[in-house]
């Protein structure tokens, strides 16, 4: 049974980093820049690729414009490892270019602390993006 | 067997005993001490490049300290169960043409009941700063 849980909090077993994972897929798949950040705190640091985000208001910004540039973007997180308060996943994701129409696919790397409420006050991530055919959509 | 402790089931010392090593093994800047750490049949992701085995990893190794110029890494423990660790890392190095950069990555790490690494995912995203800006000196 899928969990859809976003609430779930730390101090994380197996089984509850799986279902906060899950849970966090299927809400950062909605595409709703609005509804994703509510999984981050009010403060929250988020370092993408180089580049710092924070807060709630900074990082919702970064998404919208993130999906007015990356078109029908879906992702997959898988655990790779926890402990009580943080979580780290290896990531899909693929997408189309709104300009360009080249469809990518993003591989990459997140690690994520989250406080007592079971929400993301700091989230790293790394990632390359490979261009691919339309064709060889996977996700 | 050849093994590489510490062995795994990690427990918070000796998961950071691990990342301690890596971190000063990789500052050698010497691809062949690195790749020691490695089982032989390891499997890496390292960016874009898929890497398998041991001599992969020290060709890989020699090409990267052949352009990463005054190379100089961190790592931090991100967390850790059983047999896979998780890690964060910042290096700073300069091009052929004097350009310094600090790159930013997450690697996940899998061990070998034998301590030595089996499977190593790395992402790496790099920024160009100035020399002024470095933080990893000395």
């Amino acid at each position: 049974m899928k969990t859809s849980q976003p609430t779930l909090k730390p101090l994380f077993t197996e089984d509850t980093a799986i279902a906060k994972i899950q849970a966090i897929q299927d809400l950062w798949n909605s595409r709703d820049a609005s509804k994703m950040v509510t999984t981050f705190d009010g403060e929250a640091k988020v370092f993408n690729r180089g580049n710092l985000i924070e807060g709630c208001s900074s990082i919702q910004s970064f998404l919208e414009l993130r999906f007015n540039k990356a078109l029908h973007c879906t992702m997959t997180i898988d655990l790779w490892t926890f402990s009580d308060f943080r979580i780290s996943a290896s990531f899909l994701s693929e997408w189309q270019d709104a300009i360009r129409g080249q469809w990518y696919r993003s591989e990459g790397n997140m690690q994520m602390c989250f406080n007592e409420q079971g929400l993301i006050e700091k989230l790293s991530v790394s990632a390359f993006d490979a261009r691919i055919q339309a064709d060889e959509r996977e996700i | 067997m050849q093994t590489k402790p510490p062995l795994p089931p990690f427990t918070a010392e000796s998961a950071m005993q691990k990342v301690q090593a890596a971190e000063d093994a990789w500052n050698t800047k010497d691809p062949i001490k690195v790749s020691l750490a490695y089982t032989e049949d390891t499997r890496w992701r390292n960016r874009a490049d898929f890497i398998n085995g041991r001599e992969e990893v020290q060709q890989f190794l020699t090409r990267k300290w052949n352009r990463e110029l005054e190379y100089k890494l961190k790592k931090e423990l991100w967390a850790y169960t059983g047999n896979r660790i998780a890690v964060t890392f910042r290096y700073e190095w300069h091009d052929g043409s004097g350009q310094w950069f600090r790159s930013y990555g997450n690697e996940l790490w899998e061990f070998a009941e034998s301590g030595l690494m089996q499977r190593r995912i790395a992402s790496i995203n790099d920024v160009p700063i100035y020399e002024s800006d470095r933080e990893l000196v000395g």
